[in-house]
């Protein structure tokens, strides 16, 4: 895959944990995949007629936060 | 390739014909709580698309159609492999609710759980820790 080469200014807080990192890069254009990820997901559910709140999203990630860990609980049991 | 959650045919129904904003919110949740770019994706067994499809409008097809096959990265379609058939065909009879046996399926194959409006049948084969009701 073609790179490209930058330079960029990042808040103290960020560039301390990114020295912590083993690459900086990978790590950096992960993150940026993420955000694109989550802005198409957003994109497509307008596109397909959803009209999605922040606050409805919260009080899914609730409900499925919850499940998960009823299942981990689960699998901790068994 | 790690499916968090499968939608069944209930779900989708809703999904297409927008009848209920909460599986849209299950949707960003899934995708927004991934914490990398190869995880958390929906699955969305071959079966259900075929017993969704034949039950929509034209409109509402071409949603689900861009759900199932042209969201690459967000859903992904579990074929019905023919290893599975005969044991899906069993689920099917018992719960009789088309596609939900291969939805069950799925679930178990890939540890994930089930998005599903029909949560009353699927509890008869499924754990209650395997199903959130949309």
């Amino acid at each position: 895959m073609a790179t490209r080469r930058f330079s960029i200014t990042l808040p103290e807080d960020v560039a301390a944990h990114l020295d912590t990192v083993e690459n900086a890069s990978a790590y950096i254009a992960e993150a940026i995949r993420l955000r694109m990820r989550r802005q198409r997901t957003r994109e497509m559910l307008a596109a397909h007629g959803f009209t999605v709140t922040d606050e409805g999203v919260a009080r899914m990630r609730e409900r499925v936060r919850a499940l998960e860990a009823r299942r981990a609980k689960r699998g901790r049991a068994a | 390739m790690h499916v968090q959650v499968v939608f069944d045919t209930s779900a989708l129904l809703a999904y297409a014909r927008l009848e209920d904003v909460a599986v849209g919110e299950l949707v960003a949740t899934v995708e927004e709580d991934a914490d990398s770019t190869d995880s958390a994706l929906i699955g969305i067994p071959a079966a259900c698309v075929l017993a969704a499809y034949s039950k929509l409008a034209r409109d509402d097809r071409a949603r689900l159609a861009h759900f199932a096959v042209g969201a690459r990265g967000i859903t992904v379609i579990l074929p019905l492999l023919g290893g599975d058939t005969l044991a899906v065909a069993e689920l099917e009879t018992e719960l009789g609710e088309p596609g939900l046996g291969h939805a069950v399926t799925e679930v178990r194959k890939h540890a994930a759980w089930l998005a599903t409006y029909a949560g009353r049948r699927a509890r008869r084969v499924l754990s209650d820790d395997d199903i959130l009701d949309l």
